[in-house]
């Protein structure tokens, strides 16, 4: 299935394909963790992630065309 | 003392007298000092009842302990009145430069009443007073005002003044200082423009001084390092493209972009009114208030036909006002009217969203183009400049503008459709999608605002941790904490961005312990935890009391009929209202008020305001 993700912020530094969005290929039934780990954001960076526009944590489980938006409340403000 | 410079200047308008009178070290403790301290006066001297622009009215301008000192972001002011927007109370808080220099100008607040005769201007020039004429400034723009008083006073001096919206009492006239930062809300300049008062300006002197000084910096080191390193590995979207760098995409999506008057919650055009847009076309430089190590403010210069002109901004709240809620997507057009915003002295908020609302009342046929002077179509640039111009200066349709929303959709018989709280114009965040927000608006003691609490923090961006935006169950306790919290940054003299991240305990507690180091090093003062907790508590206490006052009880802690009866049609909060009722009820059980929103003795004993 595939996924739309925008990584926001400094986090796009993170893409794999050196935009902030981007689609993603994935297998049926993937989890936002499984995402995390295809994308490799460090497990100690600070991070929200929205599916469809629902906080998600690692066990929401995606589907085809989800939109997943992931960004930091980043330092600072 | 230290931190407090312990003197208050009192400015009577109607007989010219200047007098100083010292600050009482208990009340300073007390009440800390900026927000504070201006409803400790409030309260005592001003009868909540009067006509907020009669001359009777009193305004404060007051810094906190921490103003004027190296503490990062210790660069606020806040002006207290009774709102003629709102007739609730109003504090309006602003940064830049000026705060700092009224500190070291020698004053912790100047308390204003009166109505002078003729324009005046007031001076004070390292801790001497005097009241000049001004009726050379009168009728003039903010920058034209201030550069004219810098040549006549000092260069080197500091200027807060109003424009000609405040000079004709538009109910949401703003007091700019240093050009371009404005205590906006609520018509602080429409009060300043009552009483013939069109600038106020500082020369300081020295350093605010500290208690502690090696007890400061060492603080200071271990603030400052740990906030390096961090922006080093992550850094702030703030620093890079501004609030609007940040809100924008945020509420967009999470479906809680006020759009068309709150009508949608999302919005076509966001990408438009994006820091990342901003950045890319219009950004000259960032620019920081006094001591941030931030710098979110944006220096921009807009050169598209019909839309030229520089200064700072657009803000997330402007760019939200003036862009989304109006259904503009031309952020040149976008950036134009938060200047003129800025040169006539308008509250850029409030004017987006009168605007809206005017839009909104001509689309469904209750307003014609023939009272408008021509039709408001959603959308559109030209207009929304147009409109803003004419507000300013009162004129044709503008002077019905220069009432706000509420007068404007009231005066056409659908006050509904005003998307206020308390009369006062809310926020960029569609309390449907954000139930904490919307408990937040309809509690706040100013009406419809997000600066004395910020429920998006962890509604949306998950500070300290994570809590579902829909829920509305738990939520009053929430708001409780992040309201009594915030009081004490208002009061200290801080900006809740800085502040948020890096002086607050990460739990959900948000309790305080790093404002109160700086506090117990800069004043001596030493606070217990739990004595600055309950000073919060007692402001919130304290500004209730005055709105009781005044006559405000649970049925003015409303939201627009909209929010609360129309469920969102679009986005990921589609199908939601505010569950404001049974909120409310929680609320005042958790800040031990009646069940009609009235402090009960108890807790006023408590807090030691009975």
């Amino acid at each position: 299935m595939m996924i739309d993700v925008q990584l926001f912020g400094y986090l796009a530094k993170y893409s794999p394909v050196e935009k902030e969005n981007f689609k993603l290929e994935l297998d049926p039934d993937a989890t936002v963790g499984l995402l995390g780990d295809k994308i490799k954001i460090p497990a100690e960076v600070e991070k929200m992630v929205l599916v469809n526009g629902h906080q998600a944590n690692p066990s929401t489980r995606l589907a085809d065309g989800d939109e997943v938006f992931i960004f930091a409340p980043a330092a600072g403000g | 003392m230290y931190g407090w410079r312990g003197k208050i200047l009192r400015v009577d308008l109607t007989k010219g007298e200047l007098k100083e009178e010292n600050l009482d070290g208990k009340v300073a403790k007390d009440y800390i000092g900026g927000r504070g301290l201006g409803i400790y006066y409030l309260n005592k001297e001003v009868d909540p009842r009067i006509d907020p622009l009669s001359p009777e009215n009193m305004l404060i301008m007051a810094t906190g302990p921490l103003t004027g000192t190296s503490a990062p972001t210790a660069a606020r002011y806040m002006v207290m009145t009774k709102g003629p927007l709102t007739g609730a109370l109003t504090c309006s808080n602003s940064g830049g430069q000026f705060p700092k220099e009224l500190k070291r100008a020698g004053f912790d607040a100047l308390i204003i009443t009166g109505r002078a005769s003729t324009p005046v201007y007031l001076w004070i020039d390292k801790g001497r007073a005097e009241l000049k004429p001004a009726d050379h400034l009168w009728g003039k723009m903010v920058p034209e005002t201030t550069d004219l008083l810098l040549s006549e006073t000092d260069p080197k001096a500091r200027v807060a003044c109003i424009g000609p919206a405040g000079e004709k009492l538009v109910l949401f006239a703003a007091i700019m200082n240093d050009r371009y930062r404005a205590a906006g809300r609520s018509g602080v300049g429409a009060v300043m423009g009552s009483k013939n008062l069109k600038a106020v300006v500082v020369r300081g002197e020295g350093l605010v001084p500290v208690a502690d000084q090696a007890r400061f910096k060492e603080i200071q080191n271990r603030v400052m390092t740990k906030f390096t390193q961090a922006a080093k590995a992550a850094p702030s979207l703030l620093s890079q493209h501004g609030t609007i760098g940040v809100m924008t995409p945020l509420t967009q999506k999470y479906g809680v972009l006020p759009t068309k008057n709150f009508q949608q919650g999302t919005f076509n055009g966001w990408q438009a009114i994006t820091g990342q847009t901003l950045t890319e076309k219009y950004l000259q430089k960032t620019v920081a208030c006094w001591a941030c190590p931030i710098s979110c403010g944006r220096f921009t210069k807009v050169e598209e036909p019909g839309f030229e002109g520089e200064g700072e901004g657009p803000e997330y709240e402007t760019a939200f006002a003036l862009g989304a809620l109006c259904m503009v997507d031309n952020l040149a057009a976008i950036t134009k009217a938060n200047y003129l915003c800025n040169d006539l002295g308008l509250d850029t908020m409030t004017m987006g969203a009168t605007i809206a609302c005017a839009m909104e009342l001509f689309d469904r046929g209750f307003l014609t183009a023939e009272r408008s002077g021509g039709p408001l179509p959603w959308g559109d640039g030209r207009k929304l400049v147009e409109l803003v111009r004419m507000t300013g200066l009162r004129e044709g349709f503008g002077n019905e503008l220069a009432e706000g929303s509420y007068r404007l959709a009231e005066r056409y018989g659908h006050p509904e459709l005003a998307m206020v709280s308390k009369r006062l114009e809310l926020p960029g965040y569609d309390p449907r999608g954000l139930q904490a927000q919307g408990l937040n608006y309809a509690t706040s003691p100013i009406g419809g605002s997000h600066c004395r609490a910020h429920m998006a923090y962890c509604e949306m961006v998950g500070i300290p941790k994570p809590v579902d935006p829909h829920e509305w169950k738990g939520k009053a306790r929430l708001v409780k904490l992040w309201q009594d919290v915030f009081s004490i940054i208002d009061s200290a003299g801080l900006c809740i961005f800085f502040t948020v991240r890096n002086l607050l305990r990460p739990e959900l507690e948000v309790l305080p312990d790093g404002i109160l180091e700086y506090l117990n090093a800069v004043t001596g003062a030493e606070y217990s935890l739990d004595e600055l907790v309950k000073a919060g508590e007692r402001i919130w206490n304290a500004e209730r009391l005055f709105l009781h006052k005044a006559g405000f009880s649970r049925q003015d802690d409303t939201l627009p009929h909209r929010l609360t009866h129309e469920p969102l049609p679009d986005g990921p909060a589609k199908g939601k209202v505010v569950h404001l009722e049974e909120m409310l009820d929680e609320y005042y059980v958790e800040r031990g008020w009646s069940r009609e929103g009235i402090p009960t003795a108890n807790k006023l004993k408590e807090l030691g305001l009975n």
